[in-house]
């Protein structure tokens, strides 16, 4: 084995490192904690040096950088607390498009999201449909040339935002649940839709979206009718690393580490000098690097031509389960100091471990919950009987 | 960045698979306690040659580097073989590399009878005797083994010596000194619950049985590198045990019914195994990028100076890492795995329980893991008197 980095992969880190202490400024990532997960400033200036494109697969046309290059570009970008979010969503669709969409959405869509012009929702969970995607009840009917769509779809984060939303709807209610499904691009502006923030105990806003006789031409769908579960299935090779997020608790740590360097513990002593706070310290910093070597396995697994399955839902189960021990941890470290809230005065280095632990149980519920990629692991990997 | 097995690192593995499924079954294992060591595997193992696989050639060792050796070290893992590789390893490189650097040890400890396994080397793990002098206190601080054990000089005793029940050589650090002592050995160990060959041996100082083979920070540079090379490849073993472990837990549970149904095909069940599987893959990983950093820092000939950085650790401070991590995952999945048996895996009949207390002892017998994880703190975050920044007024 081998893991050492190519010149032009640590050329691109080098380059990823500079750009974030130039641009993912404190006053940045505050902006950025507006509840909205983005940033557009922030965001143009990784579209203009093509980083979006760039984050495209090379036989779809886009600027193909290696999956391990990815793997440093989410990496760099997370270390430094940039919201990633969107251009998550972005690759994802615009990839997906390209794979499996026509020529309108091709000229339509992809150049407004990769020249970061436009963001994109993902419009999967409902009310009735969270883990079980495939009970999406949101009705697309074909009237004409047009699809009349009703429905509601639920965790619609960044719809605010966003130009489109990638819509996955029900058009055929007879066939077995998983093949009556289609998947459309809906521009926000088509007439019908109501977006309403649904806010949550994270800082984030997120929102729900109603779809009442919204009216789209054919040329919003992507694959064949009835075959949305496949382009599900395609939009998760294009996932390239943003799902889930490998890093979250590195910020945490530095944050942790300067509280404790900064506070008396007991006898008056440095709290920095706490066994307990210590050996915490370490075993956080440990897990970063399991999640660094688990985040570099599915990248080298992709730069060899494979696709990982059961091996991304282990790198998101260890990263968001650890990460919550890690908030925990060290919201306990603060005592009473740390229940201030983010941005109060006296909040101990502006609350940013108060913030994270608030922000941490959605971790392990979005992008496929624990129990799911649990699941995924005991069938895929330990060939143990499907349970569900 | 490849990480994959290359076609030698392949062929490696796959003779190896076979050697131990071969020569190593658990009845092997079992039969081999309570000493904790089979003659017969070791001598069967040297025909292979790998005790001194990784040794140079110039030393008639085969020249492999870590991550090959790491390979055969995972397989004695998996079989929970009770051969001392790790020890005799760690212990034989750190002398081919003191040979290298001028510093001959052949009257006690003969480099082509080590390479063969005709003669056992060992390693004590902790340093022996008085703080160690030469270096300064903050270097003193990253020793291996902050939990020092406290013989006195005029008679030390290398204690709970892994392998020490059966190495013919053993090297230790004894008053800031790094020493060779050669001796008969034991064949009984100190009882343990994990089977390891442990015994305590005595330093004869001042006989012809022990030298000095270097002193001051070269002393401790060294015994610090060979500890770090204990460290990673025996992370390298307890990945392999692990995922042997909850492979047995595996098949049990799919084979075990209740309630008319597999047991494995409950959610429960299931979900457990799935985190001890996780854990142990990218326990696996780190322990794979540690030996690939201690090769390259073999490579690199650099002199290792502590980093303070938690951005980039070292070699020698991953390979801890690595270390307290892959300890941590094998012992949850050997407990997984036990537990998933029901009251089967508490009989001492069934393999599970082999594994159980291999996992606890392969890790424990180095030192108390809470010292390890302050002494990473020392490293990782700085020694304890490095912050002189004023404190808040809001002390508790």
């Amino acid at each position: 084995m081998d893991f050492s980095l190519t010149p032009a992969e640590q050329q691109f880190r080098a380059e990823l490192k500079e750009f974030c202490a130039e641009h993912v400024t404190p006053e940045v990532k505050e902006l950025t904690r507006n509840g909205t997960l983005h940033n557009w400033e922030l965001h143009r200036k990784m579209a203009d040096r093509g980083w979006l494109w760039g984050a495209i697969p090379e036989e779809l046309g886009g600027g193909g950088r290696s999956p391990m290059e990815m793997a440093v570009f989410t990496e760099e970008l997370q270390l430094a607390g940039a919201p990633i979010d969107g251009i998550g969503n972005i690759v994802l669709v615009a990839s997906v498009v390209l794979e499996l969409g026509n020529d309108f959405l091709k000229t339509e869509v992809v150049p407004k999201l990769l020249n970061g012009e436009s963001l994109v929702s993902l419009g999967y969970s409902e009310p009735e449909a969270g883990s079980d995607v495939a009970a999406c009840r949101t009705k697309a009917e074909r009237d004409g040339d047009e699809w009349v769509v009703n429905g509601q779809k639920m965790w619609t984060t960044m719809a605010h935002e966003a130009d489109f939303v990638i819509l996955l709807a029900r058009t055929d209610s007879e066939a077995p649940k998983h093949r009556g499904l289609t998947m459309f691009i809906m521009p926000f502006d088509a007439p019908g839709i109501e977006i309403q923030p649904v806010w949550t105990i994270g800082t984030e806003r997120t929102n729900a979206t109603f779809y009442d006789n919204v009216r789209i031409g054919d040329q919003w769908r992507i694959g064949e009718v009835n075959r949305g579960w496949q382009v599900m299935l395609a939009c998760l090779k294009y996932e390239r690393g943003f799902a889930g997020g490998q890093y979250p608790s590195a910020p945490l740590i530095e944050a942790a580490r300067r509280h404790a360097e900064t506070r008396s513990g007991t006898e008056n002593a440095p709290l920095i000098h706490d066994p307990v706070v210590r050996e915490r310290l370490v075993r956080a910093m440990i897990d970063v690097e399991a999640c660094r070597v688990l985040a570099y396995r599915t990248a080298a697994i992709a730069a060899a031509g494979g696709h990982f399955g059961v091996e991304g839902s282990m790198t998101k189960l260890f990263s968001s389960e650890r990460y919550q021990q890690h908030c925990d941890w060290f919201l306990d470290m603060q005592g009473p100091e740390g229940l201030l809230r983010w941005g109060a005065p006296e909040a101990p280095d502006d609350g940013e471990i108060e913030e994270n632990w608030r922000h941490a149980p959605v971790t392990s519920i979005y992008g496929g919950t624990s129990e799911i990629q649990r699941n995924n692991i005991a069938e895929h990997r330990l060939g143990l009987p499907r349970s569900r | 960045m490849r990480l994959q097995f290359t076609e030698d690192e392949h062929a490696i593995h796959e003779a190896f698979a076979a050697f131990f499924a071969k020569e190593c079954t658990t009845e092997v294992v079992r039969e081999a306690a309570p000493l904790g060591f089979c003659r017969d595997l070791w001598q069967k193992l040297c025909e292979t040659g790998a005790p001194g696989m990784a040794l140079p050639e110039s030393c008639g060792g085969g020249g492999a580097n870590l991550r090959e050796l790491g390979i055969v070290v995972g397989l004695t893992g998996s079989s929970i073989a009770p051969v001392p590789l790790v020890e005799h390893a760690a212990a034989t490189r750190l002398l081919a590399r003191l040979a290298e650097a001028g510093v001959d040890s052949t009257p006690l400890a003969d480099l082509s009878s080590l390479a063969d396994g005709s003669a056992i080397a060992t390693l004590a793990l902790r340093p022996i005797g008085r703080p160690i002098g030469p270096v300064s206190e903050t270097e003193a601080a990253y020793l291996p083994g902050s939990s020092r054990e406290t013989t006195t000089a005029s008679d030390p005793t290398a204690r709970l010596l892994p392998a020490g029940a059966v190495a013919n050589v053993f090297l230790a650090l004894c008053d800031g000194d790094l020493l060779a002592a050669s001796s008969l050995p034991p064949l009984v160990s100190l009882p343990n619950t994990a089977d390891l060959p442990v015994a305590n041996r005595e330093i004869p100082i001042a006989s012809s049985e022990v030298a000095t083979l270097a002193t001051g920070p070269d002393a401790v540079g060294y015994f610090r590198r060979a500890v770090s090379e204990w460290q990673a490849l025996t992370a390298a073993a307890i990945c392999g045990l692990g995922q042997r472990a909850l492979q047995i837990g595996i098949d049990y549970a799919l084979e075990r019914h209740q309630f008319d149904r597999p047991i494995g095909s409950f959610q429960a069940v299931q979900h457990g195994l799935a985190d001890a599987a996780t854990e142990l893959e990218a326990a696996y990983y780190l322990c794979q990028r540690a030996l690939w950093m201690l090769d390259a820092e073999e490579a690199s000939n650099s002199p290792r100076r502590p980093s303070h950085s938690a951005a980039a650790p070292d070699a020698q401070t991953f390979a801890a890492m690595a270390f307290l991590f892959a300890s941590e995952a094998a012992q949850r999945a050997a407990a997984a795995s036990l537990h998933y048996h029901g009251g089967y895996g508490y009989a001492e009949e069934y393999d599970i329980g082999l594994y159980y207390r291999r996992a606890k002892g392969w890790s424990l017998i180095y030192d108390s893991p809470a010292q390890e994880y302050q002494r990473l703190a020392d490293i990782l975050l700085g020694p304890k008197t490095a912050v002189s920044k004023p404190m808040s007024n809001l002390s508790r």
